[in-house]
């Protein structure tokens, strides 16, 4: 007969223990080095490093490179506009199916920052400069900081010329200029409009011969459709027309910040723009740890409470 | 319990990684976590690794046992035979036929006899707990109550047979207090 102590022997329940205790043991072991501890402190001290350096790599790149340019086509005030896009834009009136190769539909778009000594000054001769060019200024906004932000429109080929006149006027930060060929999209307006020119009339050619008035009122109905159209493309294509014969530039005008008393280059100008960078970044985790000592004795007895919770079984 | 500690101020100890305070908890109730994963089991290995299992997760979650009363016995018990009957069902799954069922009418006479020994070795380890212990072990085991709800139910009434019983102790001190000035 088989008693309970041939199947739970003494080995067997030996066994059990050791297997168990080594399990116990080495958990005991784990949480007794505070490797883990140790690690989290580890790789935070490591990240907060790399984010010191990386604050302090940036800030003296943008302080090695004088000017930064646009993603966008940029051009440098030297360069000249092409010439092949001097026309002035705009297709021939009533004839859209023979457009010239010299008659492009193009579309200039710009910004350009300067930074000037006086910027009321700077944007009156700004101004000035639209108007000598028959141009306009469609947008003139004044910033509390003492920034200004302007949309210019001149021609197309007095683009270069206007970065010309503000290199003259202070230093030209970055500048982007991007022309859109826009023809496809103004041949398309213009075979559109066509067609419908062609059946609006049509439409009121039928109205006039109409006999019932169930016809009237079901022709009456297209027309209106065909004429609603018809308003909208032409609007759109007066507006593409208004967008390639001037150009449109926005310009910020801001006042040139103070003196630095460093000269941006050089291992001294690096030494220095890092140090900036570094008591800065020391001012910003000041007030952070300012700003949490008030909070401190809550979290404190947060802290200690879960601790005790944790501590005692529940 | 004529032990020197009760299971709650073993479980405390353990709490801090006293690892003596642990064994003195598994020395005290492997047999009859054991015995209850072997009832379902029937099988001798892997009753032992249920045994195992079952003190490895009371340790790593040593500082979630509720003890209603005064054992760990009962969660031990319930987490013994919750483990056990999911090996089964695995094993069942996976390797029809390498547990001898339960319910075979051709079983020997010894197995037979083994049976009602199993249940008396469980019967006398859940004999020695409290009154409120040994309910906690009916309502998990034979009502089917989950630890936690029947430890909550019994909780309630713990507290309040703890505070009667706190009430006559203190009334039975002053009695004798005053028994002792008389004579």
């Amino acid at each position: 007969m088989t008693s309970l102590d041939d199947i739970l022997t003494p080995e067997r329940r030996e066994e059990i223990r050791s297997q168990v205790l080594t399990e116990v043991r080495a958990d005991i072991a784990e949480q007794a080095r505070p490797s883990r501890g140790r690690m989290m402190v580890g790789v935070l001290a490591t990240a907060a490093a790399l984010a010191v350096v990386a604050g302090i790599g940036v800030q003296v790149l943008s302080l090695l490179t004088p000017s930064s340019t646009d993603s966008s086509v940029s051009s440098l005030p030297a360069e000249p506009p092409g010439e092949a896009e001097s026309a002035p834009g705009g297709e021939q009136e009533g004839d859209p199916q023979s457009l010239d190769q010299a008659e492009r539909v193009v579309v200039t778009t710009g910004s350009a920052r300067v930074e000037v000594d006086d910027v009321t000054s700077a944007v009156n001769a700004v101004v000035a400069f639209a108007s000598d060019e028959d141009g306009r200024i469609d947008a003139q906004e004044q910033q509390s900081d003492g920034r200004a932000a302007l949309t210019v429109r001149v021609p197309p080929d007095a683009v270069s010329r206007l970065t010309s006149r503000l290199e003259e006027l202070g230093t030209v930060e970055d500048v982007s200029i991007s022309r859109s060929d826009e023809t496809a999209t103004a041949v398309d307006l213009a075979a559109r409009i066509r067609s419908l020119e062609v059946s609006t009339a049509r439409l009121e050619a039928i109205m006039a011969e109409a006999d019932s008035s169930q016809d009237l009122l079901a022709t009456e109905k297209t027309l209106a459709e065909r004429q609603g159209e018809l308003e909208s493309l032409q609007a759109q294509r007066a507006a593409l027309e208004g967008r390639a014969e001037l150009a449109s530039i926005e310009i910020t005008v801001s006042e040139r910040p103070r003196r630095q008393a460093v000269d941006p280059g050089g291992f001294v100008g690096g030494l220095q723009g890092s140090w900036n960078a570094l008591t800065r970044t020391a001012e910003a985790a000041l007030t952070v740890a300012g700003a949490l000592v008030p909070w401190s004795p809550f979290l404190l007895a947060a802290a200690g409470l879960w601790w005790w919770w944790r501590r005692s079984p529940a | 319990m004529t032990n020197e500690s009760t299971d709650e101020a073993l479980l405390r100890r353990a709490c801090r990684d006293d690892e003596r305070a642990f064994g003195a908890l598994f020395d005290r109730h492997v047999d009859a976590v054991y015995w209850q994963a072997f009832g379902v089991l029937r099988h001798r290995d892997e009753a032992q690794d249920v045994a195992q299992e079952t003190f490895v997760t009371a340790w790593r979650r040593r500082h979630d046992i509720t003890i209603v009363d005064e054992s760990v016995l009962p969660w031990l018990l319930v987490t013994a035979r919750f483990t056990a009957q999911n090996v089964r069902r695995k094993i069942a799954r996976v390797h029809p036929g390498e547990l001898p069922e339960v319910a075979d009418g051709a079983r020997s006479a010894d197995e037979l006899v083994a049976d009602a020994d199993i249940r008396s070795a469980i019967a006398e380890a859940v004999g020695r707990l409290t009154p409120v212990d040994q309910r906690l072990f009916a309502l998990c085991l034979e009502d089917d109550y989950s630890y936690a709800d029947a430890a909550a139910e019994l909780g309630v009434s713990r507290g309040v047979v703890r505070n009667r019983l706190s009430r006559l102790r203190s009334r039975l001190r002053v009695d004798l207090h005053s028994v002792r000035e008389d004579s």
